[in-house]
């Protein structure tokens, strides 16, 4: 469980974060927002990587998949034990079904390979885990096969998208614009309104057999 | 053990024997064992720690090299591009300068390192922000004109200060190296730098490793990967500046070695490290051999090793260009 209270951002004396709180539990948590309004710093700030006023309160462990990283020349096995921690990654490695990969060096993988050996680790490190963008740079197969991840094991995920498709499997959305938290509830009750009005495009809430979607429809070019 | 080790083991102990024969002046296999007054003199009071020391100096640059390489994500970066060896020349030599004012030749043994040290941080760092504005490129272009700079300031004041104090080592050997060790004290302190230095790297190596793959996820784990750099970049300055005191800079040497192993044995911090030593304490001992004589005449160090060395870097610049497209 992830509990955030009055959190605030200033970097070069601008204001990227401003009293953000919100408590995020078990499932899949997504925050939305358009470029530059905060999400990558929110996340950065619950590892500790920006500085921030308020208060932060983890229970279980965080572990953290970044948006971008480096692909050094070492095999898999030495990404995954990486850092030092005693986790059973193994367990993740077979639920994932990527020991095929663990002896084949890293930096040959495709990036959706890749980015599910760091979800592996990730999964193995902390009950809370922090996806920045998971599903972006990826083929419709392997976003499939992240959001299903997300959906089987019982922990606390925190994720950034720009994929609007992720809200039908989300338990939780919380939208930003510019900095300031506007939403925090289920999918269900986001209004499409609210998010057209947010990413500045007409977009329509579509519900098909009880699963919401929601579509941009009007872009003005 | 694997095959590749032995062989790693065979040919180390190959070198250090035949360093131990070939030098400025070549002693008899005879006179290894039992060697007689002149012979045992050269053995035990020059040839020795003159071939230690290239074992140690050789641990200190390719290990230097593998974790700059690992720090700074860039494969393309040792001590010699990163302008610490430069940096390190010049506090080396500006320790000579400051004799001018009047303090007694021989304190020079205590402050020479020290200063060495500080100026190799100095132009690491000044590397690293060239770097970070930069981009990967960025950074060895900028490692190569900060080098370029200290290199400069070795010349000035070498040249201003050569009337004055004839002892000092000439030009030669502090941009392209020479490793002649007369004594046991360097090769003691050599020692204990390089064990300490590989140690921490084995001991480590899966933080460095992490270190090399995101800074996020260092976040995640508890770590300030800036912190944790600069601490490393300390390291690696003071250990790789008082090789610059005692044998000038010798180039590429931690370039190439990471990059044999990587294709050899594999890229993880703790097999690059083990491997880096033997190979390039190993590739050191043979390089000397060829420096000191092998010829007829002497040949600097880096003259050598650029020989071997840049055909390697402009592989690897070439392939990951071809890579990345």
């Amino acid at each position: 469980m992830l509990v955030l209270n009055n959190i605030n951002v200033n970097i070069n004396g601008k204001r990227i974060l401003s009293d953000i709180s919100f408590s995020v539990n078990h499932g899949v948590n997504v925050v939305l927002g358009p470029n530059g309004s905060g999400k990558t710093t929110l996340l950065r700030a619950i590892i500790g990587m920006v500085k921030y006023s308020g208060e932060i309160r983890v229970s279980g462990g965080v572990s953290f998949v970044p948006a971008e990283f480096s692909s050094p020349q070492m095999n898999v096995i030495d990404v995954l034990l990486s850092g030092n921690r005693k986790a059973d990654y193994l367990h993740f490695v077979k639920e994932l079904d990527l020991e095929k990969f663990l002896n084949r060096e890293f930096s040959t993988l495709s990036s959706g390979e890749k980015k599910l050996v760091l979800i592996a680790k990730a999964l193995a490190e902390g009950e809370n885990v922090i996806m920045d963008e998971p599903l972006s740079n990826l083929d419709v197969k392997n976003r499939l096969k992240i959001m299903k991840i997300m959906k089987k094991f019982k922990k606390t995920f925190l994720i950034t998208s720009h994929e609007l498709d992720i809200v039908n499997y989300s338990d939780k959305i919380i939208l930003l614009s510019e900095g300031k938290l506007v939403y925090d509830g289920s999918s269900s009750d986001l209004s499409e309104d609210l998010i057209s009005s947010v990413y500045g495009v007409k977009i329509k809430k579509v519900e098909i057999n009880g699963d919401i979607y929601f579509r941009p429809i009007e872009y003005s070019l | 053990m694997k095959l590749i080790t032995i062989i790693f083991i065979i040919l180390f102990a190959f070198s250090f024997f035949l360093s131990l024969i070939y030098g400025d002046v070549d002693i008899p296999i005879s006179q290894l064992v039992h060697p007689n007054s002149i012979y045992a003199y050269i053995l035990y009071e020059i040839r020795l720690p003159t071939v230690l020391s290239a074992v140690f100096i050789g641990i200190i640059l390719s290990v230097s090299g593998a974790i700059l390489q690992m720090l700074l994500r860039n494969p393309l970066v040792d001590s010699y591009i990163s302008g610490t060896a430069s940096g390190g020349a010049f506090g080396a030599v500006l320790a000579y300068f400051l004799l001018l004012f009047n303090l007694p030749f021989s304190w020079i043994v205590f402050f020479q390192p020290i200063i060495a040290f500080i100026m190799a941080l100095l132009a690491t760092l000044i590397t690293i922000i060239i770097g970070k504005r930069s981009g990967f490129l960025g950074l060895i272009i900028g490692g190569v004109l900060v080098s370029f700079v200290f290199s400069s300031l070795v010349t000035i004041l070498l040249s201003f200060m050569s009337l004055k104090y004839p002892q000092i080592p000439s030009l030669t050997f502090w941009l392209l190296g020479d490793i002649s060790v007369i004594g046991w004290f360097d090769v003691i302190v050599l020692a204990i730098l390089s064990t300490l230095l590989l140690s921490l790297a084995i001991l480590k190596s899966r933080i460095i490793d992490l270190l090399a793959i995101s800074d996020e996820i260092s976040y995640a784990h508890g770590l300030n990967p800036d912190s944790q750099r600069i601490l490393w970049l300390a390291l690696v300055s003071s250990a790789v500046a008082y090789c610059v005191s005692i044998a000038g800079t010798i180039g590429f040497l931690g370039l190439i070695v990471p990059h044999i192993i990587r294709r050899l044995v594999g890229g993880n911090t703790k097999a690059l490290s083990i491997y880096s030593s033997l190979i390039g304490s190993t590739i050191l001992m043979l390089s000397n051999i060829v420096s000191r004589g092998l010829l007829g005449y002497y040949i600097p160090l880096t003259a050598v090793m650029s020989l071997i060395g840049s055909p390697i870097m402009i592989m690897a610049l070439v392939r990951r260009n071809a890579s990345a497209e």
